[in-house]
């Protein structure tokens, strides 16, 4: 009997061992130290009281003791809202996320503001790591993230919550994309953004901020998501960069060198990158100027790059709160390019085909000085002045020549046409900033005042033959000399005064002045090698244009919501004035654009915002009164009188939501517009297939469509899902010879993708089918819907921490519905392998292989009313690098 | 001399008035006034009410004796219960609480006939939300208690008042409850005046020894002797025990 009590007591026990650890694992405790202000003094006797944010449950509360320190316990694993208050303090907020499998959470000292002093702020804490969210700023607290040894910010981007590195190291965020990024608020070797995230190290961050930047224009306002890289103070003492050089021993090579050096409160840093391969390094304005962006199979032509530039910045002031920064920047980028154009035109009683082979070369050298002083007049005041200088020399060849074929397939005509100029630009630019906060809360005055003036110079040949079968058509022989001189100036005026605590008003003056001259002189090579001036391309213009825009708008918020409705007055005129031939042309336009928003934003793991606006635009004097262009005679151009100003609505709905605890997020963007008086380019053709366009009004232009994303991380593993989908359907009118016609296209393209990232290996795998389809038009009896599969995979592995990394990436293209050699397939496979060497791993040495199959070509397709156009470029396919990288750090 | 004395007495008084709402609060004696909306609370007897044009608001006084480890409940002896035909239709219940065992002695007020229970301080689940206001030049916050589908509990409380007491032995939050409501506003307590004072046993005016204390399943039974099983359980559900 005693022996059996014995045993049931044992197994009594065990099983409250057992209960007793199940609880606790259930169950976490947070605890946590206040101290003042200052962050060193403890404050006793603060409140601090844990509400379950899905049900607002009070779970929890603790008093501070003398040292400053709290402790909640019990609390079961969930989200909570921290409320911290005392009464010598202004109340803070914390949200805490905790996990399953978290005990004990430890919070960072939190402390407390006295009273006025605290920003709208709302603190959220995950296990993993803080994150702020300062007003609109959301910011990231580097050190909470723990990421591999020697990793970059890229890494370090990686891990925060609904931001997506991809493998060429373009970033988005909640699926947007991210437009900008900065370091300390400023650009970072120039505007290539993968220079600061590949090359700064994660352990020198110390917050990484997300905001969006609006920017105004004559037209209205445009906003850009911007990423901010803050450092932390120990990281802007001593140096940091990098040198590389990687070759292939023959004509493909890379060459960078990045140094930058602080000390107290100045920097400075030097760049130099030279390379003949599409990972050039390439800004988002040199991809926009040569047609390049970040994805390899759009990669166009053979480049040469040189880039070199210098930076140095200082802080002064009794808190360091001036700043002077000046830079140089120099750029010299020669691209080549190759490419091919099959376009088939149709009409109803006939149809014929242009097939045409372009080359050209491109060339272009800049120098750039830019200076910017920031003065705090004082606490609420900060005045900005920025002068920028930048000189220009650009060159261009193209040679295409074009062949024109009946149904039959038959040459009918064919044209060479020889193009070249040279550019000299100059371009001084100075921006200056008042802006003014007040004590009252939502009050802010600025006022910005920005001049431009612009001198260029071009001379350029055109040497254009056509002809048919035995008979030579026509051919010209001419020389361009053009001289632009361009000043503008704008002022912007913005107040915002709040009428009560809930609403705001806003308002906004904007004036812009320019005045522009443009002398082209086009003259023609006689047979005994003179020249005489072609009156029809030659023409002297002067352009005067005068913007006045009032903008009001009323802006009301109530807890999550925001209302916002406003209205813009804008008054244009234009006159322009062609001395050659003494004609004037005037145009005169008041617009009245309303428009409205709400926005719905709970704790920004839920943003939803639904708006109406409006736009117009005027015709462009080269639409009204085209001055013609000798560049290609196979294209001509004639003006429209008539044409009045088109106007647009837009309507859009998006969403954003995340789940920081499941990380989980959807973002979808619902937007349709409709336009009244849309510039639409009429066109006919003459029996020699020559095109001449104008200008037209037309209506019943419409769009719609929609892009969602959808992504999950699968809990308790390092699997991620996604899910996208974007849909577009539009309608557009058009005249072709004489009759009217419509097109209406519908796109579909639904993409999936799994996703795993542990800190040693990575892989993801995504497909995606793109559904295009065109009808309508003359060329509703024709073929013309298209395919094109895409199936991606990635994979990186560090091997075994022997400082070894394999990186590997495979996408496969497949094109169905194309006209014939256009259809073509091709997979793209790139590999690589890293060793690093030292003790410090400072030395690395890798073997790159790019397009190992040697399959890259870039194809495009486009449809119009009447035409169906498929285009293939040469790009740069299979090369080899051996690359040696030294990392610089103090 | 005496002007001195009374003007340096006088900011002495503020001062420590001052930094009495400053700093946290053990111990002292809230004043709630009680108003009842008989119909509200009855409705039953809206047409005899309307009928005799009574007033349908009576008005009660307690006081709440408290400090760190006891807190005690009552009607005040000070000011009485407004006049009127209905005063009669009110409770008028005493607590007696041990803060530090959590324990409770309940005095049930029925008609003159007194009942003494004990039992643990039942928990109640607050909801916090986001409201703030003055009571008795406290800030205090909004709290909701469900009580069940189709009742709600509405107190204000201020952290400011350390130990966690109410009217009605409502408590539960993290300080003490300066505000008690129903939905329907039948019932509405708003502390009046707050007296921090040191508070003792000895202070405490309930004696309670020579009496019965019973359990709580006891109480029930014999309640429900008393009136009928049906109408006992009405009774304790509307009036004994509302605030349970």
């Amino acid at each position: 009997m005693g022996r059996e009590l014995n045993k049931r007591n044992f197994f009594v026990f065990i099983f409250c061992c057992f209960l007793t650890t199940l609880l606790n694992a259930q169950t976490v405790e947070i605890n946590g130290v206040i101290t003042d202000s200052t962050g060193n003094k403890p404050v006793s006797s603060v409140f601090i009281m844990a509400v379950r944010v899905k049900d607002s449950l009070l779970c929890g509360y603790d008093r501070t003791k003398k040292d400053g320190a709290f402790s909640l316990r019990n609390l079961p694993n969930d989200t909570f809202k921290l409320t911290i208050s005392h009464t010598n303090y202004d109340e803070k907020k914390l949200f805490v996320l905790t996990q399953s499998g978290d005990k004990i959470i430890q919070l960072p000292t939190i402390p407390l503001v006295n009273h006025g002093k605290q920003l709208d702020e709302a603190l959220i804490f995950v296990n993993r790591g803080p994150i702020y969210y300062k007003g609109d700023t959301l910011v990231f607290v580097a050190d909470s993230f723990k990421v591999k040894e020697n990793a970059v910010a890229e890494d370090l981007l990686r891990k925060l919550p609904g931001v997506k590195v991809d493998s060429k190291g373009k970033i988005t965020f909640q699926g947007k994309d991210i437009d900008q990024i900065y370091v300390d608020g400023d650009e970072f070797f120039g505007a290539d953004p993968t220079v600061a995230t590949k090359n700064i190290d994660a352990d020198a961050l110390k917050n990484v901020q997300i905001y969006e930047e609006k920017t105004a224009d004559t037209d209205g306002e445009a906003s850009k998501q911007i990423l901010n890289l803050t450092l932390k103070e120990e990281a802007k003492k001593g140096y940091f960069g990098k040198s590389s050089l990687a070759s292939d021993g023959k004509k493909f090579y890379e060459g960078e060198l990045l140094y930058n050096n602080f000390k107290n409160n100045r920097n400075f840093s030097i760049y130099g990158l030279n390379n003949t391969t599409p990972r050039s390094g390439f800004d988002w304005e040199d991809s926009y100027n040569f047609n390049i962006d970040g994805n390899e199979a759009n990669r166009e032509g053979f480049p040469w790059n040189l880039k070199l530039g210098a930076r140095y910045k200082y802080k002064y002031g009794k808190k360091k709160q001036h700043e002077f920064n000046i830079s140089y920047d120099y750029k010299k980028n020669t691209i080549q390019k190759i490419s091919k154009n099959n376009t088939q035109y149709i009409f109803q009683d006939t149809s014929y085909f242009n097939q045409s082979v372009s080359k050209s070369k491109d060339v272009i050298e800049e120098n750039g000085l830019r200076i910017y002083t920031g003065i705090k007049l004082d606490s609420l005041t900060l005045l900005t002045i920025t002068p920028q200088i930048s000189m220009q020399q650009s060159s261009y060849n193209q040679e295409e020549s074009s062949d024109y074929l009946n149904n039959a397939r038959t040459s009918f005509r064919n044209s060479t046409n020889q193009y070249n100029d040279q550019i000299q630009k100059s371009i001084f630019n100075n921006e200056v900033s008042l802006v003014k906060d007040y004590l009252k809360k939502n009050r802010s005055t600025s006022f910005t005042n920005t001049i431009n003036y612009e001198l260029q110079n071009e001379l350029g040949n055109v040497l254009f033959s056509s002809k048919q079968p035995l008979q030579l058509l026509s051919s010209t022989n001419q020389k361009n000399g053009t001289n632009y001189q361009g000043f503008s100036t704008s002022s912007t005026l913005l107040h915002a005064e709040p009428l009560t605590k809930k609403i705001t008003l806003n308002l906004e003056y904007f004036n812009q002045f320019d005045n522009y001259q443009k002398n082209k002189q086009v003259e023609d090579r006689l047979s005994d090698g003179s020249y005489v001036v072609n009156s029809l391309y030659t023409s002297d213009f002067t352009k005067i244009n005068q913007t006045n825009r009032i903008k009001l708008s009323l802006s009301r918020k109530k807890g999550f919501h925001t209302f916002l409705v406003g209205t813009n007055l804008r008054d244009l005129r234009v006159k322009n004035t062609n001395k050659y031939t003494d004609v004037s042309f005037s145009q005169h336009v008041t617009n009245f654009l309303p428009y409205i928003s709400y926005t719905f934003n709970k704790k920004n793991t839920f943003r939803m915002n639904v708006s109406y606006t409006t736009n117009s635009s005027i015709p462009d004097i080269n639409q009204i009164q085209p001055v013609l262009s000798n560049t290609n005679q196979n294209y001509r151009t004639i003006g429209n009188l008539d044409l009045k100003p088109n106007f647009t609505h837009q309507g859009r709905v998006w969403l954003y939501k995340y789940n920081s605890l499941k990380r989980r997020y959807l973002s979808t963007t619902i937007y349709a517009n409709f336009v009244q008086n849309e510039f639409s380019n009429s066109l006919s053709y003459d029996s020699l297939g020559r095109t001449i366009s104008q200008t037209i009004n037309v209506d019943g232009n419409y769009i719609f469509g929609n892009s969602l994303h959808f992504s999950i991380d699968i809990p308790k593993t390092p699997l991620g899902i996604s899910f996208a989908l974007r849909a577009n359907a539009s309608r557009n009118a058009n005249v072709i010879n004489q009759k009217n016609y419509q097109i209406f296209k519908e796109t579909v393209e639904p993409e999936v993708g799994i996703s795993f990232y542990k800190d040693s290996i990575h892989f993801n795998v995504s497909s995606s089918i793109a559904y295009n389809n065109a009808r309508g038009g003359s060329i509703s009896n024709t073929t013309s819907t298209y395919y094109v599969y895409k199936n991606q995979f990635g994979f990186g592995w560090d091997i075994f921490q022997t400082g070894i990394r394999f990186e590997t990436s495979l996408v496969n293209y497949k094109n169905t519905g194309r006209s014939q050699g256009y259809n073509v397939d091709r997979t793209i496979i790139n590999a690589s392998l890293h060793r690093s060497f030292l003790t410090s791993k400072k030395l690395i040495v890798s073997l790159e292989g790019n397009d190992l199959l040697n399959q890259n070509i870039q194809l495009t397709r486009t449809i119009d009313y009447n035409q169906i156009s498929d285009f293939s470029n040469q790009i740069i396919a299979r090369y080899f690098l051996v690359r040696v990288l030294y990392k610089l750090k103090s | 001399m005496q002007r001195i004395l009374l003007t340096l007495s006088f900011f002495v008084v503020c001062f420590s008035c001052f930094t009495n709402v400053c700093a946290q609060i053990h111990s002292g004696t809230i004043l709630f006034e009680r108003k009842t909306n008989i119909i509200k609370k009855y409705p039953e007897l809206s047409d005899f009410v309307n009928e005799f044009g009574a007033d349908k608001t009576v008005s009660d006084y307690f006081t709440l004796q408290f400090n760190d480890s006891i807190s005690f409940y009552s009607p005040s002896n000070d000011i009485q219960t407004s006049e009127g035909m209905f005063n009669s239709f009110t409770e008028n219940h005493s607590y007696l609480d041990n803060l530090n065992h959590k324990t409770r002695i309940t005095q049930l007020d029925m008609g003159g006939e007194y009942f003494l229970f004990s039992e643990v301080i039942p928990k109640k689940q607050w909801k916090i939300t986001d409201s703030k206001r003055k009571i008795a030049d406290f800030k205090c916050r909004k709290a909701i208690w469900q009580k069940n589908d189709s009742t709600r509990i509405y107190a204000w409380f201020t952290e400011e008042i350390i130990p966690e007491i109410g009217p009605e032995g409502v408590t539960g939050l993290p300080g003490a409850i300066l505000g008690l409501a129903t939905e329907n506003g039948s019932m509405v307590y708003f502390a009046q005046s707050v007296t921090v004072q040191p508070i003792d046993k000895s202070d405490i005016n309930f004696s309670y020894k020579k009496k019965k204390v019973m359990q709580l399943n006891e109480l029930i039974q014999k309640i429900n002797a008393l009136l009928g099983e049906k109408e006992g359980k009405e009774k304790l559900e509307k009036e004994l025990f509302y605030w349970r």
